[in-house]
């Protein structure tokens, strides 16, 4: 186990490496001196080569990659070229919101997906099977941000019983910002509930059909236990690694949900970042963005190893 | 004697085959028809995916109105006769906009996908025709490009090239091909290890002909069902950056854009928020459905019980 961790980190810190170089000349391929690109073209010489010495930009790329990433090791991802602040405690300040908002997304789409696909492997073929995966399906096919705009017309608009936008710091006012968070955590977790039901149904069938648990009923224990102690357990395993990679796209998906609601998330300062062509920062976020991923991504390959031990041995 | 013998043979083996190509190719057509007749769902994706498409060729001639014409006097007004839609903040008919939106939903799913499949495919076929070393370097570039969420990774492309619609059809292409490396390498894998393959190499083929006459043609069916499941992808990724306002400029009609320059209104004429959004997820519906259904057709071993 120890090894197939160890090989799987030094696969993952691999694709972080490749990512790093990717996001780093992703932006220098962008055209124009970036000094001008980034302060405007009435910029006298003499500043100009300061800021060349001071952003290391007459080194060679090479060595200004290295340098970014020696200082991105330590914590220190630059400045911001429009609010001048820290890039690291602007990303800092954010990521909670952005936590916050993923984790209740994921707890609905959870709590929704799951039992919907339990009951409708369990009544495959009955209306309600056909009810469960008709929903699914709708919510497959619904972009989440109509469902925002549609949920914000109906429960903010017109019936008013919640914020239209905004965020409250959960230790200023928990009930505040609990009362934000409910849409759009609705409006990302209805599309992901969706994909999990669709997921944990399959492999509920797959599992009900197995000679273990015709064994398990034979021997007479409870619908209960066949179902929920010997069926879902082992139907868990597939369904894991969706939601493991379904928080990936939860991420992507939040960006603009949290520009729709002026959620101040990640995402919304990835948008802030590109409208204000502010480089640097665009740099970082998506980094994060990748290196969460990444991590996310190690973790689920981790637990799928830990609950089947043969993948280990591959 | 010998040789008509021989020519009447060879005869016969080609009235055979003539025969069995007949034979085959109306019992396709008929398998068409029970096949379609029998999944009812595929058969929904196939007339929204055709409705879709028709609308998007014939919008300059069944729009009801001008979709570039502005009329302040009737700005956000509900659905009437006249505006079955109602019209928007500057007093565009909404219906002859979504009319309209469908181009553009339409181009962006085919180019975007377009370049996904062109770039993608090729790169999967030689991954898992090489194995070793040209396929572990492929596809750890293709890792590295999967580690990005979608959006973000469009975004991060759009931020270089410049928002536009032409770029934002690029950025979803490029976000794409990752996808479909993964599709063509597996089953590429697969198909480099059987005995056709193995003969026309001992029979001095090349290798860009043994991938490209041999082995792609058996994973068509695969790249298919993917190139139509990943339309939808691209239209609501597409949908999502003109949300965004990092794609086609106004007063281009696109669906995400509509809906963003409607969220303003929606409490007024909730129209303009409903209409382009039912148009998204219906075309997405449409060709998920249509995705499926050409799965079970290709592959009767995944056809559900």
């Amino acid at each position: 186990m120890l090894r197939y961790i160890i090989r799987r980190l030094i696969q993952a810190v691999g694709v972080l490496i490749l990512v790093s170089i990717l996001v780093f000349f992703l932006v220098r391929l962008i055209p124009g001196d970036p000094i001008r690109l980034l302060l405007g073209e009435d910029l006298s010489p003499t500043v100009e080569q300061q800021l060349i010495q001071k952003w290391g930009l007459d080194a060679p790329l090479y060595e200004q990659y290295f340098l970014w990433m020696f200082n991105i090791v330590q914590g220190d991802f630059g400045q911001s070229i429009r609010t001048q602040e820290q890039i690291a405690s602007l990303i800092g300040s954010r990521i909670l919101p952005t936590m916050m908002l993923s984790a209740g997304a994921m707890l609905i789409a959870v709590c929704v997906g799951i039992p919907a696909g339990v009951v409708a492997a369990y009544k495959a073929k009955t209306g309600w099977d056909h009810i469960a995966m008709f929903f699914a399906l709708i919510g497959l096919c619904v972009p989440h941000f109509w469902l925002a705009l549609l949920l914000m017309l109906a429960f903010s608009l017109n019936l008013g019983w919640f914020p239209v936008s905004g965020y409250t710091s959960p230790f200023v006012d928990p009930v505040g910002a609990l009362r934000h968070l409910i849409l759009p955590c609705l409006a990302l977790g209805i599309g992901l509930a969706a994909s999990i039901s669709r997921m944990t149904r399959s492999t509920m069938l797959d599992v009900l059909s197995q000679d273990y648990i015709r064994t398990a009923r034979a021997k007479g224990l409870s619908e209960r236990v066949t179902v929920f102690g010997h069926a879902l357990k082992n139907a868990m395993l597939p369904t894991i690694t969706v939601i493991g990679l379904q928080l990936g796209f939860l991420l992507g998906g939040a960006v603009v949900i949290e520009e729709l609601f002026s959620y101040p998330g990640i995402g919304q300062l990835l948008i802030f970042a590109i409208s204000n062509r502010d480089y640097p920062l665009v740099q970082s976020v998506v980094l994060v963005f990748a290196s969460v991923f990444v991590m996310i991504n190690l973790l689920v390959d981790i637990s799928y190893a830990y609950f089947d031990p043969r993948i280990r041995y591959e | 004697m010998a040789q008509t013998r021989e020519s009447e043979a060879l005869s016969k083996t080609h009235q055979m085959t003539g025969a069995e190509f007949e034979y085959t190719w109306n019992e396709w057509f008929r398998r068409q028809i029970t096949f379609w007749r029998n999944n009812k769902m595929a058969l929904v994706g196939l007339i929204i995916v055709t409705t879709v498409v028709v609308v998007a060729i014939l919008a300059p001639v069944i729009a009801p109105h001008d979709p570039f014409e502005r009329n302040m006097a009737n700005r956000i007004a509900s659905p009437s006769m006249e505006h079955p839609f109602g019209t928007d903040s500057i007093g565009r008919d909404t219906l002859s906009r979504v009319m309209y939106g469908a181009r553009i939903s339409l181009m962006v799913g085919f180019i975007s996908v377009g370049i996904a499949t062109i770039i993608g495919v090729p790169l999967g076929l030689l991954a898992g025709y090489s194995g070793g070393r040209v396929d572990s370097f492929i596809m750890r570039i293709m890792d590295t490009l999967i580690t990005f969420p979608d959006i973000v990774l469009a975004i991060a492309i759009l931020a270089i090239l410049g928002p536009s619609i032409f770029n934002a059809m690029i950025a979803i292409g490029i976000v794409y091909i990752p996808i479909f490396a993964r599709t063509a390498r597996a089953p590429t894998m697969g198909e480099s290890n059987r005995e056709y393959v193995e003969a026309a190499r001992a029979l001095g083929s090349s290798v860009s002909r043994v991938v490209f006459r041999h082995v792609a043609p058996n994973i068509l069916s695969i790249v298919i069902v993917r190139i139509t499941v990943s339309f939808s992808y691209a239209i609501l990724a597409e949908a999502a950056l003109s949300f965004l306002g990092l794609s086609a400029s106004p007063p281009t009609p696109t669906w995400g854009r509509m809906l963003n320059e409607g969220r303003g209104f929606m409490e007024l004429a909730p129209s303009v928020a409903i209409f382009p959004g039912l148009a998204i997820a219906i075309t997405v519906l449409g060709f998920n459905l249509l995705g499926d259904g050409l799965r079970d057709l290709f592959d009767p071993r995944q056809r559900k019980a």
